[in-house]
């Protein structure tokens, strides 16, 4: 039983029933299906692959990003999905459904253990370039611009050499050049590895004990006088709690293709050796300056808030935005970050480990966070659920922000108990309704959400140009998923911004760190150009807008990073739109 | 019996042997007055240089599985206790302390013949019946478990209070579906069992099943008002939900039913700090932190409160305060 002064804890609950009530009460949801289409599109040919199926060791449960981006500036979403133990792959965007393996020719394959994966244009050139993390030195893919790409991580100085996890570019100091924050993890090396879990042809398991480290709302803690470690008799990978801490790095940009390593200059050192895994750049409290957002598994998330003169002030517990409500951690893995209830703020979602609540923590400016899980009907639901990507995506094209989670518990073995969680799960779509509360609709909107799978990566995009977002998955040991959204751009209007700045004012020129609001039917949304997020991946650098209703938009305010504002009216709805800083609208394409 | 025939090659021989003995004994004599003086190192360093020579020592591979088991290294411990066990399987401290050593490294399958064994020889060592109790729970013996309790707390295991102690022993462990049916039983052997809905409440608030715990709690208040935690759950659900009148309502009842409630004066001051209403929130933080100086809880929440109220250099002192309590706290 609780004690008095403890939160209860959140444990599990019955994933099936909550899927049965996602189907029963939301029948009248918009028409919108996702369609798993990952085998006719050709995505299915890729083969995520990280060891041992029964997951003895850390590395092999975390798994890999996936990113969507158009390397090849068609005006289409290319996916590159990162592996651990096998190559990784680009596959080029064919403009009918279907993708090419591109990766040799592009000469990405990594075939180190990757992690991670964010997108940006480091050297302003026009191309974006690939940031990709790995467990041992990482890769800065730059992108050459004829469907090439040259790893030059050593030369940029932004190799780093340890357990690197999430990442993202933004420019910290506004001069017009995209720096690069980079998350680590746990310091593990292969050679010298903690006790291993349970192995496939190792001796048979014990008898599982239901008493857990930290109620089993994190990992199994290493204890280096214990032989292995367990979870609920368990015995599984150990870590992290337990095991030392990798190191995150703030790489400024030196615009001569190289950067140097100023984290500790900075002031994110990541002092306390937490488990980093997702990096949002984000302006926090709307002063112009991009802050840092770290969220650390199984420890409080370091927010970092930009002095704007090249250093950082960690005041994540002050801001309600580093731990729940009651001042206590959770684990947490994925962030999303966007303005869901319109006030013009962003807001933050994290994802967690099973036998906690993901939670929602609400901006009510100036710094200033209080965690609105439970009132935004997004606690029970997630209490079975192990979650990893995440985003905020509109996916019914009704103006609102909706979410995305992809799930699969880290442990193989915890189908051997009788829990309501299992190791691979669906993956949960929470549709807002519009009044701070969410529900699940996951299960109403078609097979491919409700089959489950041992995801981890996660990203969205308008793959098809159709006006509605798609959703891709990279799976552990496993091929990908892709789902596509079907009536999304029949339930709403819409409109999709692509935008470039302009480098000889400051602003990165793949315009990273842009906001948008977008005022039309009666209020006002809020859009930005984003590096990372998620879980270790990166989403469409265009900002989707649906517009539900509305065949208008009555105003467009771009902020750009360098701290120009301009305000433009839209000839049309439904289309893409391309606007250069300085110069406006450049063009227009309606949907295809 | 024949007269033993002692000549020149036997007194050799049983000198030689004697002599053999002499250190032994002495270095079990060196390393029980080391155990006694606490020096559990010592122990080690006197005894393992036998064991490692001849492992069929029994009395210092349970010596030296003893000093394992008293410096918490259960790994260790095990090691000799279970060469002890084989070379002597009745010895009773050797038993009770490798059952003692598997319980302690959740190796229940293996606990649990030697604490049945180890109870048998003394069944009225509490100690050796808890680890017994909790290994019937571990491994799912439901059954074995209520028995095992009920003694321990001297009610009859048929009866219902039997049936909430093992409720209350399941809850803890998290198998709550369990935990849920035996307060089903005890509610159907006696409707008026005091607290029953509270616990039932508090199962559902695991569960993450908030409506039915509303439900249980407010059976159990309707049942006896004057139930202060019952008040603070509810309160603390209607927090959660952001039904905050709802929830400082509850709140303000539990601590007039308790005037130091610590957690409930915590909890209405993050009611009224949604609420913005922080005055009235930092004058129930100073009233939960004269009663619990130590509550990172509330110095969590005050450091919060100078935050929203632009109060930075108070905020920043307070949470460091907050963050201090926090690294004392035992790992979980």
């Amino acid at each position: 039983m609780p004690t008095s002064c403890e939160r209860p804890s959140r444990d599990r609950k019955g994933a099936v029933l909550s899927l049965i009530l996602s189907l029963a009460l939301w029948p009248q949801s918009p028409k919108v299906e996702y369609e798993d289409i990952t085998v006719s599109s050709g995505l299915g040919r890729f083969q995520h692959s990280a060891g041992d199926p029964l997951k003895p060791y850390l590395p092999e449960t975390t798994g890999s990003g996936v990113a969507l981006f158009d390397y090849d500036n068609d005006g289409w979403l290319d996916i590159y999905l990162v592996n651990a133990k096998g190559p990784a792959a680009l596959f080029r965007n064919n403009k009918d459904g279907t993708f090419t393996d591109v990766t040799a020719k592009a000469g990405v394959e990594n075939n180190r253990w990757g992690t991670g994966v964010c997108v940006g244009d480091f050297n302003n050139d026009g191309w974006e370039d690939l940031y990709v993390t790995n467990l041992g030195p990482n890769r800065l893919y730059r992108n050459d611009g004829n469907g090439a790409f040259t790893d030059v991580a050593e030369k940029a100085g932004v190799a780093a050499t340890t357990w690197s996890t999430g990442c993202a570019f933004g420019d910290y100091n506004r001069d017009g050049l995209l720096d690069l924050y980079v998350a680590g993890y746990v310091d593990f090396d292969w050679r010298h590895p903690p006790p291993a879990g349970e192995t496939s042809g190792g001796p048979a398991p014990a008898a599982p004990r239901a008493s857990a480290e930290g109620g089993g709302r994190m990992g199994a803690a290493y204890d280096p006088n214990a032989p292995f470690c367990t979870f609920l008799g368990l015995r599984v990978a150990c870590g992290p709690r337990g095991l030392k801490g990798a190191p995150d790095f703030l790489f400024r940009n030196n615009g001569d293709a190289t950067f140097a390593d100023v984290t500790r200059a900075a002031g994110v050192a990541d002092s306390q050796g937490y488990y980093g895994f997702s990096v949002a750049w984000v302006d926090l409290d709307d002063d112009g300056w991009l802050d840092i957002v770290v969220a650390n598994d199984s420890k409080p998330n370091y927010v970092y808030h930009n002095r704007r003169n090249g250093t950082f002030e960690e005041i994540g517990t002050l801001t309600g935005l580093a731990t729940n409500a009651e001042g206590r951690e959770q684990a947490y893995m994925g962030m999303a970050v966007g303005d869901y209830n319109h006030d013009g703020r962003n807001d933050f979602f994290f994802t967690t480990f099973s036998g906690d609540s993901y939670t929602l923590h609400r901006n009510n400016g100036n710094l200033d966070f209080t965690e609105v899980t439970e009132a935004a009907g997004l606690g029970a639901v997630t209490i079975p659920f192990l979650g990893w990507g995440t985003e905020f995506l509109d996916y019914d094209n009704d103006g609102w922000l909706d979410l995305v989670a992809a799930n699969g518990h880290t442990y193989p073995q915890i189908d051997r108990l009788r829990t309501t969680t299992s190791y691979q799960q669906r993956t949960l779509l929470f549709r807002n309704l519009q009044n701070g509360r969410f529900a699940d609709v996951g299960g109403s909107l078609g097979p491919g959400l409700t089959k489950p799978k041992s995801s981890r990566g996660a990203a969205v995009g308008d793959l098809f140009n159709d006006g509605d977002l798609d959703i891709v998955l990279n799976n552990l040991d496993s091929p990908p998923t892709l789902l596509r959204n079907h009536g999304g751009n029949r339930a709403g209007h819409w409109i999709g911004l692509r935008l470039i700045g302009d480098p000889s004012q400051k602003t990165p020129r793949d315009a990273i760190g842009t906001v948008v609001f977008c005022s039309a039917s009666g209020f006002r949304q809020r859009g930005e150009v984003a590096s990372g997020r998620s879980y270790l991946s990166q989403s469409d650098l265009r900002i989707h807008f649906g517009l539900g209703a509305a065949e208008r938009v009555d105003k467009l305010e771009i902020l750009w990073p360098n701290g120009s504002r301009e305000t433009l009216t839209l000839p049309a709805v439904d289309r893409f739109l391309t606007l250069v800083q300085g110069k406006g609208l450049v063009s227009t394409e309606p949907r295809p | 019996m024949r007269p033993l025939r002692c000549g020149p090659g036997v007194l050799l021989w049983f000198c030689l042997v004697s002599f053999g003995q002499e250190p032994y004994r002495q270095a079990l004599q060196q390393a029980e007055e080391l155990r006694a003086r606490g020096d559990l190192e010592g122990v080690v360093r006197v005894l393992l240089p036998w064991v490692e020579k001849d492992p069929n020592k029994a009395e210092a591979q349970q010596a030296l599985g003893l000093a394992y088991f008293q410096r918490n290294d259960f790994v260790g411990a095990i090691r000799h206790l279970s060469i002890a066990w084989k070379l002597e399987p009745a010895h009773r401290q050797t038993v009770e302390s490798l059952a003692m050593a598997y319980y302690f490294s959740n190796r229940s399958a293996e606990a649990l013949p030697l604490l049945r064994q180890a109870v048998a020889k003394n069944p009225g060592d509490t100690y050796l019946g808890y680890a017994l109790a909790m290994t019937y729970v571990y491994t799912h013996d439901w059954d074995a478990a209520r028995r095992m309790l009920a003694q321990l707390f001297d009610v009859p295991p048929e009866s219902p209070e039997a049936l909430v102690l093992a409720s209350d022993f399941l809850a803890r462990e998290k198998f709550t579906a369990e935990a849920e049916k035996l307060l089903l039983q005890a509610l159907q052997k006696r409707p008026d069992l005091p607290d029953i809905h509270y616990r039932l409440a508090l199962i559902a608030l695991t569960n993450g099943a908030q409506p039915e715990a509303v439900a249980q709690l407010k059976k159990q208040v309707a049942a006896h008002p004057a139930h202060p935690m019952a008040w603070h759950y509810l309160g603390y659900i209607y927090t959660r939900q952001g039904k905050l009148e709802e929830a400082i309502r509850c709140l303000q009842r539990s601590i007039w039913l308790n005037l130091r409630s610590t957690e409930s004066y915590i909890l209405i001051a993050e009611a009224y700090t949604q609420q913005g209403k922080h005055v009235e929130a930092e004058q129930a933080l100073q009233r939960a932190l004269e009663l619990a100086p130590q509550s990172y809880e509330a110095h969590f929440l005050l450091a919060r409160i100078y935050h929203k109220t632009n109060r930075p250099e108070l905020a920043k002192k307070e949470m460091a305060i907050a963050d201090k309590l926090r690294a004392s706290e035992p790992r979980p």
